[in-house]
């Protein structure tokens, strides 16, 4: 066995797709994303069995490149957009979330599925949006942002009630539920405390930033508050992801982006940490779990995601035309990493069965490729 | 505590007219006769930057040192003396432009170039008789908010009208000493038109914090008063006010659909910083800054925060050149919000003029922080 010759080998194996899988997806023209899935779902047990994504040291980084993902995640998030175009636009987007959320639980509840995977199909990616919509030039229209909001809005909310749902599950309501605030209270303390740094020593934080600090302090410190949030939430018991995201957006929010800091961060995780995550994710991916009788989960869960943010879109018909309206649906249909991550949670927990995770991860793969597709397809003429 | 004049000009002599307790150094012999009709000025004929002439004056009880002589040499030396002995005031008037990195380089607070101002002012004259010149500030408004305002926001108010050749309106009440307002405009030649109001006009605000307009804002429409400008005092909040958001300045450059000046430098600006970034306000932040520096005879730098199209940099260079303003333009290596901090705060300069709303790469909670808190006056452009 080659695994034998070096205990690096499946680092080795999966940092080179890592490397080649962009070049051919970019040929294919589908996101890297998918095919780092699509990778891992050939050299995984699904298909040739090379490796199961266990591997020492690989499901550690795995898992890391997954926290880090939600960090990034939550960096990304442009809050000063919301600053120039207003709360309307959250309130709009907590509205489309709302009755999303709302469909989503009749339609399950009809189905005989409880509540977690309502909030499944409740998520969004903004990862697989922006670029859609920075496609079409519409990343600063009015449009556009409303889709940006209400996808950021849905991804926020359901991590948030993914970790009330599963303390609820763990523990009932308990006074353990309460210690999740802490979490909550360090995300202010540290923003306030940041902005507070920001106005009183800006000369000391200024070298943080610019490039060429020898020791790198600026990405020691964002790995440092990353830490700090993802341990707090592991004590507490709330869901690591959800203090990684929160340790994003704090960065996002005081700094706001735009940085040479936040390309090395980026640098680190769509460099190596993410692709890591998503061959795994492909590498754990059950094909014949889904064959085995359960392959009408996939178009089931399909249109099901499809309604749940299409029927909600229709909101924007105050504004927009109906195609309009449809096409914003449609695109907030996709869905990639935080599916993948409830679903990998929802597992774990069991909350869900390895077919339906296996299902997911299909949908996830489905929607990333077509949506922002159909998207380009609606507004092709404009 | 007495003021020293070096210069008995016809500046000199209007001065020590304010100022009573004044000594004038005059080397002209000539103009003893003249200057000695002031009443409790004393009169020293000698060479005002001789230190042993300067010695029997006395420097150790000096309120403030001012140099008014036409030549710059002069001027020079004796602020080198008055620096010397630790004078707490050095207000110097220069006659070149070129030598201003000289004077800076001294350290001397306040530098004035009469000669620039003017020249600048007699170029909008010759202009506006073509129509190619519209000031930006025609109409100043000032409220009122206590006697401190007559001395503080009033009086750069006044400062400004003086060299934008613009008309001042002051929303006051009884209280408040209206004769000195009325006799400060006159002496600085600006018309003056003063509203008065029963209340105290800073209990009606505070009364209408929550008033979905500006309530000084909507009054003087009543009037059929739009102002060009609103200059209002710096304003101390405490821990509670900032909590629940009860600012005066805050509300009132939310709804103004004007510039708004928070007043804190009393006196002309030698220097201003412009905050630079690729949203359409940065075109208007270009505009208001080019003028104020042109009107004020400063130096503005203009502090690019990111990408700026090179034709947007072009058109504020080339309205500069236009108003004889001189720019120097720095660019940011780092974080926006940090070098924005802090540049604003290392107290190199008299105006900022910032975009009010957030604007992408500097955030509302950083704008709302420099009006409340900046060492210099800060003009909102919105």
């Amino acid at each position: 066995m080659p695994m034998i010759l070096s205990p690096y080998f499946p680092l080795f194996a999966i940092v080179v797709f890592a490397f080649l899988i962009p070049i051919l997806s970019d040929r294919i023209g589908v996101p890297a994303v998918v095919g780092e899935i699509i990778c891992g779902i050939i050299i995984g047990r699904s298909v040739l069995g090379l490796f199961t994504g266990e591997e020492e040291g690989i499901a550690f980084l795995a898992s890391f490149g997954f926290i880090f993902l939600m960090f990034l995640a939550g960096l990304e998030i442009d809050f000063s957009q919301v600053e120039v175009q207003g709360a309307k636009l959250f309130m709009f987007g907590t509205l489309v979330f709302l009755l999303t959320l709302a469909i989503s639980m009749s339609l399950m509840h009809q189905l005989g599925y409880g509540f977690y995977m309502a909030l499944v199909l409740s998520t969004s990616s903004v990862g697989v949006i922006v670029p859609a919509i920075r496609e079409q030039g519409l990343l600063k229209s009015e449009f556009g942002q409303r889709i940006i909001i209400s996808a950021f809005v849905a991804d926020f909310t359901t991590m948030l009630l993914l970790t009330v749902h599963t303390l609820y599950h763990e523990e009932g309501i308990s006074w353990e539920m309460f210690l999740m605030l802490l979490v909550f209270i360090l995300f202010f303390a540290v923003y306030y405390f940041g902005k507070l740094a920001i106005w009183r020593y800006p000369e000391r934080l200024s070298k943080w930033f610019k490039s060429g600090h020898p020791s790198e302090i600026g990405v020691r410190a964002s790995f440092a508050l990353l830490l700090v949030f993802v341990v707090l939430s592991d004590v507490v018991g709330v869901e690591a992801i959800l203090g990684a995201f929160l340790a994003g957006v704090i960065l996002s929010l005081l700094f706001h982006g735009g940085t040479v800091l936040e390309q090395k961060l980026y640098g680190i995780g769509y460099g190596f940490l993410i692709p890591i995550f998503f061959i795994n994710v492909g590498m754990q991916f059950d094909l014949w779990a889904l064959t085995r009788g359960w392959i009408y989960l996939v178009p089931m869960l399909l249109v099901i995601a499809f309604v749940v943010k299409i029927v909600p879109s229709l909101f924007f018909i105050a504004k927009y035309s109906l195609k309009d309206s449809i096409s914003a649906g449609v695109l907030l249909s996709s869905r990639l990493s935080l599916i993948i991550a409830m679903a990998a949670v929802g597992l774990e927990l069991g909350f869900i069965d390895t077919a339906m995770a296996s299902a997911i991860i299909l949908l996830a793969i489905i929607t990333s490729i077509i949506c922002p597709t159909i998207f380009r397809w609606m507004h092709l003429d404009k | 505590m007495k003021n020293i004049i070096v210069g008995g000009g016809r500046v000199g002599r209007e001065l020590a007219a304010q100022l009573p307790e004044s000594v004038i150094i005059e080397i002209n012999a000539g103009k003893r006769e003249k200057l000695s009709e002031l009443a409790g000025v004393d009169v020293i004929i000698g060479d005002g930057s001789d230190e042993e002439l300067l010695n029997r004056v006395g420097l150790d009880n000096v309120r403030a040192f001012i140099l008014l002589t036409s030549n710059d040499d002069v001027n020079y030396r004796a602020a080198a003396i008055a620096k010397k002995h630790g004078v707490p005031k050095i207000i110097v008037r220069v006659e070149d432009p070129e030598d201003r990195e000289r004077f800076q380089k001294l350290g001397t607070e306040y530098i004035m170039f009469p000669t620039k101002i003017v020249a600048n002012l007699i170029g909008d004259l010759l202009h506006s008789g073509a129509g190619e010149t519209l000031s930006l500030f025609n109409k100043l408004l000032v409220p009122i908010l206590s006697e401190n305002t007559v001395e503080k926001a009033f009086k750069e108010a006044l400062l400004i009208a003086s060299v934008a050749r613009a008309e001042v309106t002051a929303i006051s009440s009884t209280d408040i000493d209206n004769q000195k307002m009325k006799s400060q405009a006159k002496e600085m030649g600006v018309p003056l038109k003063i509203l008065l109001e029963e209340e105290k006009l800073g209990s009606i605000i505070k009364k209408h914090l929550h008033y979905p307009g500006c309530i000084i804002i909507d009054h003087v429409k009543e009037h059929s008063y739009y102002p060009d400008c609103v200059i209002i005092d710096h304003e101390e909040l405490g821990i509670l006010d900032k909590l629940f958001k009860r600012s005066v300045v805050l509300r009132l450059i939310k709804c103004a659909s004007c510039p708004v000046l928070v007043a804190r430098t009393f006196r002309y600006y030698e220097r201003i910083i412009a905050l630079l970034d690729s949203s359409e306000i940065s075109k208007s932040v270009g505009r208001y800054s080019v003028q104020m520096a042109h009107l004020c005879g400063a130096d503005l730098h203009l502090l690019i925060l990111e990408n700026v199209p090179g034709e947007r940099i072009d058109g504020i260079k080339k309205m500069g050149e236009k108003g004889n303003v001189r720019i120097i333009e720095k660019w940011i290596d780092g974080n926006p919000m940090i070098e924005v901090a802090k540049e604003v705060k290392s107290g190199d300069y008299e105006l900022a003029v910032i975009p009010w709303r957030g604007t992408g790469v500097v955030g509302s909670d950083l704008i709302r922080k420099i009006v409340n808190d900046a060492p210099c006056s800060v003009l909102t452009v919105v």
